[in-house]
């Protein structure tokens, strides 16, 4: 089990996701949109000293991200034929459906993501409605919601992991 | 709550967890969760693991509580 990338999935997948947030975080200072009278819009990106530095490393982030994500999945199909991660399904690769037991725990781990969900979508929705937030920091928010999908899923098939 | 002597059945063959998980389709993991009482298997894998220890399934689980009628 300790090579098995399908449990650290979820760890990538939040790692994919502070990486957009990082991405969102700079085009929303970076970039300006401009309305017209005539109805048109412009959307402005301007890159100060700082920022284009900071974008630079981020790409570096992004290329070495991408790198180690397939060359761990390619490790990992080497390893695990019969379970291998597959680009071309729906499934999330996260799910551990060996058998029954890995079933069991792969839907109490799905339970408890449905029940985050369930509780924190109305939460944000409210907030949002509520607060004067800018749509950078609203997309923070969700990238935020989504990487607690992950986290929430990973404690739990962990510690279903470190009782084995 | 489902208690069993799995544990106890499986030494009479000298099965190990491995050896037996691979008799009844299962994952070694499974044995031993099934084996702690921390997880109840469904009809189909309990009658294929009383099928591999060559017993009735009564003598591998019985429900808490009625240990003392079993015995």
């Amino acid at each position: 089990m300790k090579n098995d990338m399908r449990i650290t999935y979820p760890l990538w997948q939040m790692a994919g996701i502070f990486i957009i947030m990082g991405f969102v975080l700079l085009v929303g200072y970076a970039a300006t949109v401009n309305t017209f009278s005539d109805g048109g819009f412009g959307f402005e990106f301007s890159i100060s000293g700082n920022s284009g530095i900071l974008l630079n490393v981020m790409l570096v982030i992004v290329v070495l991200y991408l790198i180690l994500f397939f060359y761990n999945i390619k490790k990992h199909n080497e390893r695990m034929p019969k379970h291998k991660i597959s680009m071309t399904t729906y499934k999330p690769q996260e799910y551990l459906e060996d058998d029954e037991l890995f079933q069991d725990v792969t839907k109490q781990a799905t339970k408890k993501v449905y029940t985050y969900f369930a509780w924190a979508l109305p939460i944000m929705a409210g907030v949002y409605l509520m607060l004067p937030i800018g749509k950078v920091w609203m997309t923070v928010g969700v990238l935020l919601l989504a990487a607690g999908q992950y986290w929430i899923y990973y404690r739990t098939i962990k510690k279903f992991i470190s009782s084995v | 709550m489902l208690k069993n002597r799995l544990k106890e059945l499986r030494a009479r063959y000298s099965f190990t967890q491995i050896e037996l998980a691979k008799q009844v389709g299962v994952t070694r993991q499974t044995i031993g969760f099934i084996e702690k009482g921390e997880f109840s298997p469904s009809v189909t894998l309990s009658l294929k693991l009383a099928k591999a220890l060559n017993c009735d399934i009564n003598e591998i689980f019985w429900l808490e509580g009625e240990e003392e009628h079993e015995e």
